[in-house]
């Protein structure tokens, strides 16, 4: 399998033209999301990308695997970067096994990811589709509450039904993880979250 | 296809090739010979991953029949309620308690397995049982011979995380008991002779197989089945994807069905704190000093409840009504234990 030399120049400039289309594109404010649910001590947005290494090492120290790399739905500039996806895990970082160190933070090499106390993390919010909540169409259900470790995250009405304070919730996804509907009736999403200051 | 035969056999002289001319005409070459190395590989590969994805996994077991209860005077169900003071030691407690109705060694014996289940939901002490009192019970049933497992599911979180964390499991290694944290077993699948919505659940072997299943809830509220001891302690038996699917399908039902195949053989409710309010998770933590036991996991959730109510009422928290709690009424009417007062005998105890 012989390339020619002209072959060999056009190879190279498609590679140099795709890779400068990239850059381009994480320049673009639209393209760049800024909704990502990133791990508990992540820094604030517009810093992150340029901090992160794509290592993977956060998903590989995550107790709960709920850390996965974003792919190119989430924006180009965040290929392979770390978010939590509460359907594969839930993130401990409020209770549970992480809730003394984040391991994610401990280990991350550059800072992208910073140790932080848990009580000033709020990853996101977790919203609730009622249509799909089994308590709203008339089964026994209030699993969400169980598992919620934020004290008044989630009230129940008089009729058992769950009703979320989106200001208290911490965005941790252990309601969206244990959630038994199908599809689940629970998302999380990064409105409201709060960031680790990178630059003081 | 993955063979191919060498072209120069051919122009060979016959004299050559006098002894291996057969071998000589079907000589694969080096490419075709890792081809059908590497097809056989990618062919066994995918037949291994095949098996292991739809192999059976232990059929379900023979039928069981419900375990009679053995804690019984007079055809009635035994129901004792010990309770202390503040500074009452919590292990007199449950000795007082467990005695008061016939004592451990009406069902352990030497040799038994004893399996200790504490309802540990989450890390969060609150949630679970005094691990004083589950240390309490692994030192009786070892006293009386048996070789004791503690083991859980926690619905939330790491059980094995958890049952360090609330401190059962350092209490139970200190008198000698194992723990188990059940999903790292492998799962089985059982049938539910019994049940009227669960048909087969899947479990654990520690669990199903053991002689003896001693229960160890904290009396405690609970959001949709109002109270959660031992009737609901029972589905920290199946593994979380169960806990899940029952959910969807009826979960006051689908516990009362469990409660036909996973029949504790005595329960022992932790009120030296109860849980009021709400639950299970999260509510106000009464203290109450006392300890409650019997072999009837019905009665004594109903007696259990009531007295939750009781407080509930003298506190002004806004309450339940016990004798409508579903999954109770639904456990009595399949006959895992009774929940009319008159066919109980409770025994009440003061330690001061």
């Amino acid at each position: 399998m012989r390339i020619t030399r002209r072959e060999f120049f056009k190879l190279l400039a498609e590679g140099a033209a795709a890779l400068g289309i990239l850059k381009i594109a994480s320049l673009i404010p639209s393209w760049a999301r800024m909704d990502i649910v990133r791990p508990p001590g992540a820094v604030e947005e517009e810093f992150f990308n340029s901090l992160c290494v794509r290592c993977a090492i956060c998903l590989e120290v995550c107790p709960t695997r709920a850390i996965v790399l974003a792919d190119f739905q989430d924006g180009v500039s965040a290929v392979d970067t770390p978010k939590i996806d509460p359907i594969t895990g839930p993130c401990e970082f409020f209770r549970g096994r992480c809730e003394e160190v984040m391991q994610c933070s401990k280990f991350c090499p550059t800072g992208a990811l910073q140790l932080a106390d848990r009580h000033g993390v709020k990853m996101g919010t977790a919203e609730l589709s009622p249509d799909r909540c089994l308590a709203y169409i008339g089964k026994e259900c209030v699993v969400c509450d169980e598992m919620c470790p934020v004290p008044e995250a989630i009230t129940l009405t008089s009729d058992l039904k769950p009703v979320f304070n989106g200001t208290k919730c911490v965005g941790c996804g252990i309601c969206v993880y244990h959630c038994p509907a199908e599809p689940k009736a629970l998302t999380l999403r990064p409105e409201g979250a709060k960031r680790t200051k990178w630059l003081k | 296809m993955g063979y191919q035969f060498s072209i120069h056999h051919a122009h060979m002289s016959s004299g050559m090739i006098k002894q291996g001319r057969k071998l000589e005409n079907k000589r694969i070459s080096r490419r075709g010979f890792l081809k059908v190395l590497g097809g056989l590989a990618v062919t066994a590969g995918a037949a291994a991953v095949f098996w292991e994805m739809w192999r059976p996994k232990g059929g379900p077991s023979p039928t069981r029949t419900l375990k009679p209860n053995v804690y019984t005077q007079n055809g009635k169900s035994l129901v004792s309620i010990v309770k202390g003071n503040s500074d009452t030691d919590i292990e007199t407690l449950v000795r007082r308690a467990v005695d008061a109705i016939g004592g451990i060694g009406k069902i352990v014996s030497t040799g038994k397995t004893v399996v200790i289940k504490p309802a540990v939901l989450t890390s969060d002490p609150n949630c679970a049982p005094d691990p004083v009192v589950v240390a309490a019970i692994a030192k009786m049933a070892k006293e009386a011979g048996g070789t004791v497992i503690v083991a859980e599911t926690s619905g939330n979180g790491d059980t094995a995380y958890n049952l360090s964390k609330v401190g059962i499991t350092l209490a139970a290694q200190d008198v000698g008991a194992e723990v188990r944290a059940l999903p790292s077993e492998e799962e089985i699948l059982i049938e539910v002779p019994l049940g009227t919505k669960l048909t087969t659940v899947k479990t654990y072997p520690t669990v199903y197989n053991c002689d003896v299943l001693v229960s160890v809830p904290r009396l405690k509220r609970h959001g949709s089945t109002a109270v959660t001891m031992s009737l609901k302690n029972m589905m920290g038996t199946v593994p979380q994807s169960e806990m899940n699917r029952l959910h969807n399908v009826d979960l006051s039902q689908c516990i009362a069905d469990l409660n036909t195949v996973m029949k504790p053989d005595l329960t022992v409710v932790d009120a030296t704190y109860a849980m009021a309010g709400q639950g299970p998770t999260g509510g106000e933590m009464v203290e109450m000093d006392t300890v409650m036991a019997s072999g009837d996991p019905v009665a004594i959730d109903m007696v259990a409840a009531e007295r939750l109510h009781k407080l509930e009422q003298q506190l002004g928290i806004a309450s339940f009504d016990p004798a409508e709690v579903r999954h109770i009424n639904s456990a009595a009417a399949l006959g895992v234990g009774t929940n009319n007062i008159d066919d109980m005998t409770i025994i009440e105890e003061s330690i001061s």
